[in-house]
């Protein structure tokens, strides 16, 4: 081991904290550099000195009244933390059917539209999707509201079908 | 007296209030004064009890009775002060960036109104050490726990314990010569 290493490890060398390799290795410096002896004195000196202050060090302690102060308010948010779980759980257990209707309403109304769009109405059967892609389909987005109807390959198409047009880009 | 104290796990951990104020009892001013020394102020170090007795009585049913009580209350209030000591730390940044802007240096002030005599001084050096080094400087050098009980509560190596304690230990014999110029004397540099 060399000074500088030494010193590095000088505060857990005096604290004890050093495996015992380490502190074999920094005993074998200690005989033979007077610097680093000298080092250890004046850092032994300090926490000497540190320790003795630490004996002055004003510690607070609780008094009955407020350690029962601070556990009246331990009690206090147990118990509000207890009400908000079990309300929590009582008004799950009363929304539960309520939900549970309301998603079997929504999938009933997504299932129910996915059928109409898929396979339409007799009035919906003519319109022209299949030979409409999606850049034809922005064009006519973007056409004037005055026009009545477009050509779009090599089909008439009304402009009253726009809002299909705009399942069939989806789609 | 262990079996009373399991039993008195038992029953807290069951959701008996009592016994588990019967419990903690004993160990109430050592977390004050660990509190105290983590937080730097009685007011603080009053929360931080409190916040770690409402989060040891709810999660008492995980706690292994292999372990030390203390130190597992330790652990939880260590964690409790760890967040805001770095909280602390980035705001004292901040104020510190304003009395550069000629404003007065409020943390500074603050903590002369606060403490006095070794209290202060003490507090004020260990402003400088960060949240990880302050945590072992106490647990280990003021509170005497081992580098292993250490490492357990802050749950990292012994390693990591030993270099942030080691930069502690540094830090602080520094800082102390600010207000003990006996500190630090015969040294080198």
């Amino acid at each position: 081991m060399r000074c500088r290493r030494f010193n590095r490890k000088l505060p857990l060398f005096v604290g004890g904290e050093l495996s015992l390799e380490e502190r074999n290795a920094a005993e074998k410096h200690l005989r033979i550099c007077s610097v680093c002896r000298g080092e250890l004195e004046a850092y032994s000196g300090d926490v000497r000195r540190l320790s003795d202050l630490a004996g002055e060090m004003w510690i607070p302690v609780f008094t009955d009244r407020e350690w029962q102060g601070l556990m009246d308010g331990v009690k206090s948010r147990l118990e509000k933390k207890e009400i908000d779980t079990s309300s929590g759980g009582r008004g799950l257990q009363i929304l539960a059917p309520a939900v549970i209707t309301a998603a079997a309403l929504l999938m009933a109304g997504w299932v129910g539209l996915r059928v109409l769009r898929d396979h339409g109405t007799e009035a919906d059967a003519p319109l022209p999707r299949a030979e409409i892609s999606l850049e034809q389909s922005v064009m006519i987005d973007n056409i004037d509201q005055d026009i009545d109807a477009v050509f779009c390959s090599g089909e008439l198409i009304d402009l009253r079908q726009v809002r299909y047009l705009y399942l069939f880009k989806e789609k | 007296m262990a079996e009373i104290t399991e039993g008195l796990i038992e029953k807290a951990a069951a959701g008996d209030h009592s016994a588990f104020e019967v419990l903690i009892f004993p160990y109430r001013n050592r977390m004050l004064r660990l509190a105290y020394r983590l937080m730097g102020n009685t007011e603080d170090a009053m929360d931080v009890v409190q916040d770690a007795l409402f989060k040891a009585f709810r999660y008492l049913k995980s706690f292994d009775a292999e372990r030390n009580l203390y130190n597992w209350l330790t652990g939880i209030i260590v964690n409790s002060c760890y967040d805001q000591l770095k909280k602390r730390k980035r705001r004292r940044e901040k104020e510190r960036e304003l009395s550069l802007n000629g404003m007065e240096d409020i943390s500074r002030t603050r903590l002369a109104e606060e403490f006095s005599g070794f209290n202060g001084h003490l507090m004020s050096c260990m402003d400088s050490l960060s949240a990880k080094e302050r945590i072992v400087f106490i647990l280990r050098d003021l509170d005497q726990l081992t580098i292993m009980e250490s490492s357990e509560i802050l749950r990292c190596s012994e390693n990591s314990i030993k270099f942030s304690l080691c930069s502690a230990r540094r830090k602080m014999r520094t800082n102390l010569v600010r207000f003990y110029p006996q500190f630090g004397s015969g040294r080198k540099t």
